[in-house]
């Protein structure tokens, strides 16, 4: 008994213990025998009080009448699962500027002087160039939200991501400024894609209900204005406060500034941070690009599956024609995107080496590398691409480059007793000249991961049909439904449970 | 004033992508989405410690004053993390598309009480 | 301090398993065991860890041997050592669960990667002392969760999925907005400096700003009112091993960063924080009671217990004394095992109808007939006394230190409504084991499947935990008091992390002039 019940116990009241199994004749044990008895006498006698004459509260009647409203209050709150996300974000976003209206911060940050920025120590000429791009930038999010039109609105947003490129080329950060470029062209081109995968019927509809509630008082936009409005003021009071302070402030940075030259021979102190300070970061970074391509491939597999029935919207690829996205094949951008592909890979190459002297490191080598394949997705179209680039498997890009990212953080610890994550600190290694940085293998590691992510990405949005179709044959199903497919693939059956241990142990090796 | 318009323009950002955000149709939301996260950059580039008149590079002239190398970092981390995101949202609202065949999220509603 | 490098193995483990996972992709079978070892493997550690804390305090990992607060730092603290632990069991459970699951969605070549990628992302946010590497970490337990719930067999996963994806990337936004103000007030994101700044006393610039953004965003991660819409839909849809460590350990992340914040971080600012945290947390605890009370779908009712179980949570931090987070503590470890069980189990059951419902109108009786049914029954209905908070399962201990608390807080109030919720959690638990597992129907709504449904291994091991921690207690709540004693001294956590010559001189006066 007592190793059982004695801990429980004493969590419970901070006390010390024993226990008896029967600890004599005492006051307790005269009240649970009444308690006992009391009981027994009540069950042998419930044919008199059961029959009692009708009391005017009964507890069966309250605990009925109480559940009844605990149901219906229950479904009243289940109402508010509308659904609906505009709801739910109506709900999040207005507590949000609720909480941020209603806390006093304001108050406290006006009380301080340093609200308003002062001091002017920008050339004349880029403080123009500044402006302008600021002002373009506000003009083209302000008008991507009244273009009814996908596909402008699309431009207008583009227009605004090139000219956040440009204000951070002007901050100046050249590095961010490549990567936000480059990560625009990238976006803009998924999102036309998605455009043109999708039937403009339903776009159409989409646009008319644009601006329309569930009411017909539409007062929903006034509401939703209004937590815009609240939301977009704090964060600016919060930026302006935090220009307006810049340069009193001691921060970490400037220690990165000082110790990337002397400590790693990276003279881009960006590049040093992200690939070795704060390695961490880009490892984890990396992880989550590529595992949002892994994602985006699962769901284009199973989309499909659930429903096996769907046919191709013809009016998309009519549509895709008439807007001339995709294919856009004529001789002349035929060579222009076979020409591309190595011109970009060779960029990409340039970006790895110089990584650590120049703008540009191992993500923007792997987009650049991306853009050219997508080049040949949009010229070629999806079939030819695949036929002339059957090399390209772009998972296993991912896996190598993830393998080298994590490989390459531990060698130091086999090799040197070092840490994880510390690199390999080689003095003086210039083969023909060229003077690597120490994290070129990181950077490696990256630019294959982005890569393969990337690739995967525009595959896999730009062609959904034909990829699922090629990736039927690898799911392996335990259910015995009536499965309606024969799974071929390069003209041979499979018959995939027999042979996939083998499979298992090539794919394994190479 | 640089500086003011600067912060006007983050705040104005923040605004249209939550507006945007709450429209019904998704392909409009999910540029509210990438609107945020293009502010959200442009605030860290706020919050950086120096007011740089050259880039962060370590071999720079004396009297020059570098612009925070931190900040940058951590958005180069911020603008690959929001792709993803941004990208695996545009699958879905494809998928969506052809499942649900709408592109209105007030008709997705099939998850209730 | 030295490097530990226990701490390593348990983050990057799984991720090394995700990438090898990749390289087998042509069997799947292989892929699973592969996800089951690693999972297993950085279990283990993370036990181990938890022993090294236990005997020689906080252990960090200076990531590249870069000195904190430059470089990025990896921190276990007795605080966060017990919630690795905590969520590489549940982590793992899910895996082994996975490895014997008829579901398509396991099948994928990305599942296990993915998966493991949750992992990482998990076991990295409890872990890691920088703000911004937590921000990443999160993302990737978030991005990796959405895609295994849009491809779940559910295809209602996919609206589940872009709504999540909508309301995270809103708490992202958040999150981010707060670190950048903590950058801008501070200049720094370690955890550790950012603490020692704080407890000067002085607030400059955005420092509230921050503290209110933050608490959004984790708020926002645990689905507490009014920030829950996502996760009913969310946890729901989900497959079930990607559900039972949902609704169990990856809501639990925004009960550690409130947890953190409150203690480490916003020290002064905790009893307004407090405040708000207890009546949110006691709407969370109706509206989730409530809701699993009156819903028409088994699993739907397990996530909106969640809901209401993170409230008592919430109203235990909210109180605020030790013994309250100690509650706070176990409740938090207790509910993971509970909640992770109790949705295997339920997946069981659908998993053996032929369309894999877990609507309660149609599974009734479900429970009887199919393999295992009495040890299924048995094991729900411990489950459900778990959860209910009843001996001699760990619920009752956690329910008892909660009660406690809340008599020493003193707080009548909040304490009757707690107590209340109590009686509709043993209602709902108690209505839905007689539903699928005591009522013998005419018949059957659904049809069955011929070789039967998922392995009950996994459920087993958790509720035979749930058992242990009930019968035997100890050990968790002496774990959990030395928790407390240590989160509620910050300087434990800020000397163990900081090198002595970046330590400020609490009374010192001229705070910010460090030697950078």
């Amino acid at each position: 008994m007592d190793p059982l019940f004695i801990p429980l116990l004493e969590t419970a009241v901070p006390k010390e213990f024993e226990l008896y199994l029967f600890a004599g004749f005492n006051d307790v044990f005269a009240i649970s025998v009444a308690a006992i008895t009391s009981g027994f006498l009540l069950f042998l006698g419930r044919a008199q009080w059961l029959n009692f004459p009708q009391l005017p509260i009964q507890g069966a009647r309250v605990f009925d009448l109480l559940y009844g409203q605990l149901q219906q209050f229950a479904d009243l709150l289940l109402k508010s699962q509308s659904g609906k996300l505009r709801y739910y974000l109506v709900g999040i976003l207005g507590a949000m500027a609720l909480f941020l209206a209603g806390s006093g911060l304001f108050v406290d940050l006006f009380d301080s002087e340093s609200l308003i920025p002062e001091g002017e120590n920008l050339a004349a000429v880029i403080l123009a160039l500044d402006a302008m791009l600021l002002v373009l930038v506000i003009i083209s999010a302000v008008a991507s939200v009244f273009l009814r039109q996908h596909i402008y609105a699309v431009m207008a947003l583009g227009i605004m991501g090139y000219a956040v490129a440009g204000i951070f080329f002007i901050e100046p950060a050249p590095d961010v400024a490549l990567v936000q470029f480059l990560v625009e062209t990238l976006a803009t081109l998924l999102l036309i894609v998605v455009i043109s995968r999708t039937s403009a019927d339903e776009r159409q509809k989409a646009m008319r209900v644009l601006w329309k509630g569930q009411h017909p008082s539409n007062m929903g936009i006034w509401r939703d204005a209004a937590i815009a409005l609240i939301i977009g003021f704090s964060v600016f009071v919060f930026a302006a406060v935090s220009i307006a302070n810049r340069p009193e402030r001691a921060t970490i940075g400037q220690w990165h500034l000082d110790n990337a030259d002397p400590q790693l021979g990276i003279v881009d102190v960006v590049a040093a941070i992200l690939t070795d300070f704060r390695g961490m970061d880009t490892l984890v970074e990396i992880s989550v690009f590529a595992m949002a391509a892994l994602g985006i491939l699962a769901l284009v597999q199973t989309s499909r599956l659930s429903d096996p029935n769907t046919p191709q919207d013809p009016r998309t690829t009519q549509e895709i024609r008439a807007r001339g996205i995709i294919p856009l094949s004529t001789p002349f951008t035929r060579v222009v995107a076979t020409v591309i592909f190595p011109v970009t890979t060779l960029i990409a190459i340039v970006h790895l080496l110089y990584g650590a002297r120049a703008p540009g490191d191992g993500f923007t080598a792997g987009v650049m590398a991306s853009l050219g394949v997508a080049a040949w997705y949009v010229v070629f179209g999806y079939e030819e691409t695949r036929r002339r680039l059957s090399w390209l498997e772009p998972r296993y890009f991912i896996g190598v480059g993830m393998g080298i990212a994590v490989l390459n953080a531990l060698t130091p610890i086999w090799l040197e007793g070092g840490a994880f994550m510390g690199f390999l600190r080689i003095e003086d290694f210039e083969p023909a000249g060229l003077k690597f940085s120490t994290t070129l293998g990181f950077e490696l590691a990256i630019a294959l991961t982005v890569f393969g992510a990337a690739t995967l990405m525009i595959g896999a949005l730009a062609n959904p049909a034909d990829y699922e179709e090629m990736e039927i044959e690898e799911m392996d199903y335990l259910d015995t439904e009536p499965s309606g497919y024969e799974v071929t693939v390069q003209g041979e059956v499979h018959s995939t449970r027999s042979e996939t241990p083998m499979d298992g142990q090539k794919s394994e090796a190479s | 004033m640089v500086d003011l318009l600067f912060a006007i323009t983050v705040g104005v950002l923040f605004s249209v992508g939550v507006f945007q955000m709450l429209r019904r149709d998704l392909i409009k939301a999910a540029m509210g989405f990438s609107i945020l996260f293009t502010a959200i950059n442009l605030y860290i580039i706020a919050v950086g410690a120096f007011d740089g008149n050259v880039p962060a590079y370590a071999n720079q002239p004396e009297d020059s004053q570098s612009s925070d190398p931190l900040v940058q970092a951590l958005i180069l981390t911020a603008i690959v993390v929001s792709f993803g995101s941004y990208a695996l949202l545009l699958s879905f609202v494809t998928t969506i598309a052809r499942r649900f065949e709408t592109l209105d999220s007030d008709e997705v509603n099939e998850l209730v009480g | 301090m030295e490097n530990n490098l226990l701490i390593i193995g348990v983050v990057f483990i799984p991720l090394a398993g995700a990438v090898l996972s990749l390289f087998a992709r042509a069997n799947n079978q292989a892929q699973r065991y592969i996800g089951f070892g690693a999972a297993a493997l950085s279990w283990l550690w993370s036990l181990f860890l938890l022993v090294d804390v236990v005997d020689n305090g906080p252990q960090i990992y200076r990531l590249g041997d870069w000195q904190p607060p430059f470089g990025i730092v990896l921190v276990a603290d007795s605080f966060s050592a017990l919630f690795t632990v905590m969520a590489s069991t549940v982590m793992m459970s899910g895996l082994l669960y996975a490895v014997n699951c008829r579901d398509k969605v396991v099948k994928n070549e990305s599942f296990t990667a993915l998966f493991l990628s949750m992992m990482v992302g998990l076991n990295g946010t409890f872990l890691t002392g920088d703000l911004f590497t937590m921000f990443v970490f999160i993302e990737l337990l978030v991005i990796a969760s959405v895609s295994l719930v849009a491809i779940s067999d559910n295809r209602l996963g996919l609206e589940a999925a872009i709504k999540y994806i909508f309301i995270s990337g809103i708490g992202t936004v958040f999150l981010l907005l707060g670190i950048a103000s903590i950058y801008a007030t501070f200049g720094t994101l370690n955890m550790a400096d950012i603490a020692q700044q704080l407890s000067t006393g002085e607030r400059p610039l955005l420092a509230r700003a921050a503290a209110i953004l933050l608490m959004a965003a984790f708020l926002l991660k645990s689905a507490v009112f009014p920030f829950h819409y996502w996760q009913p839909d969310f946890h729901t849809t989900a497959p079930t091993p990607v559900h039972a460590v949902l609704s169990s350990v990856v809501v639990k992340i925004g009960v550690y960063g409130i947890i953190r914040m409150t203690t480490l971080l916003f020290v002064e600012e905790a009893a307004q924080i407090r405040q708000w945290i207890t009546i949110l947390g006691v709407i969370s605890i109706y509206f989730g009671s409530l809701g699993a009370f009156r819903t028409y779908d088994g699993k739907r009712m397990l996530a909106y217990s969640t809901f209401g179980q993170i409230g008592f949570i919430l109203v235990a931090i909210g109180w605020g004394t030790p013994l309250a987070m100690v509650a706070a503590i176990v409740y938090a470890v207790n509910h993971a095992f509970i909640k992770s069980a109790l949705l295997m189990l339920m997946g069981v059951v659908s998993s053996n109808t032929k369309e894999k419902t877990a609507t309660l109108e149609k599974i009734v009786g479900v429970g009887t007939k199919i393999r295992y049914a009495w040890a299924v029954s048995l094991l729900w209905l411990l489950g459900g006394l778990a959860l209910a908070g009843l001996p001699p399962m760990n619920g009752f201990i956690s329910k008892l230190l909660l009660v406690r608390s809340g008599t020493e807080a003193e707080d009548w109030l909040v304490l009757g409504l707690v107590i209340a919720a109590g009686l509709i959690t043993i209602m709902y638990m108690l209505r839905s084991w007689q539903t699928v597992f005591q009522t013998k129907p005419e018949t059957f709504q659904v049809e069955f499947k011929k070789e039967g449904g998922d392995g009950i291994l996994a459920p087993s091991f958790l509720i035979a935990i749930c058992l242990g921690l009930g019968i035997y207690a100890t050990p968790l709540f002496e774990r959990a008091e030395a928790t407390v004693e240590e989160i509620t001294t910050p300087q434990i956590y800020i000397e163990s992390v900081l090198p002595p010559e970046l330590l400020l001189n609490p009374v010192a006066d001229a705070p910010q002039e460090v030697q950078r």
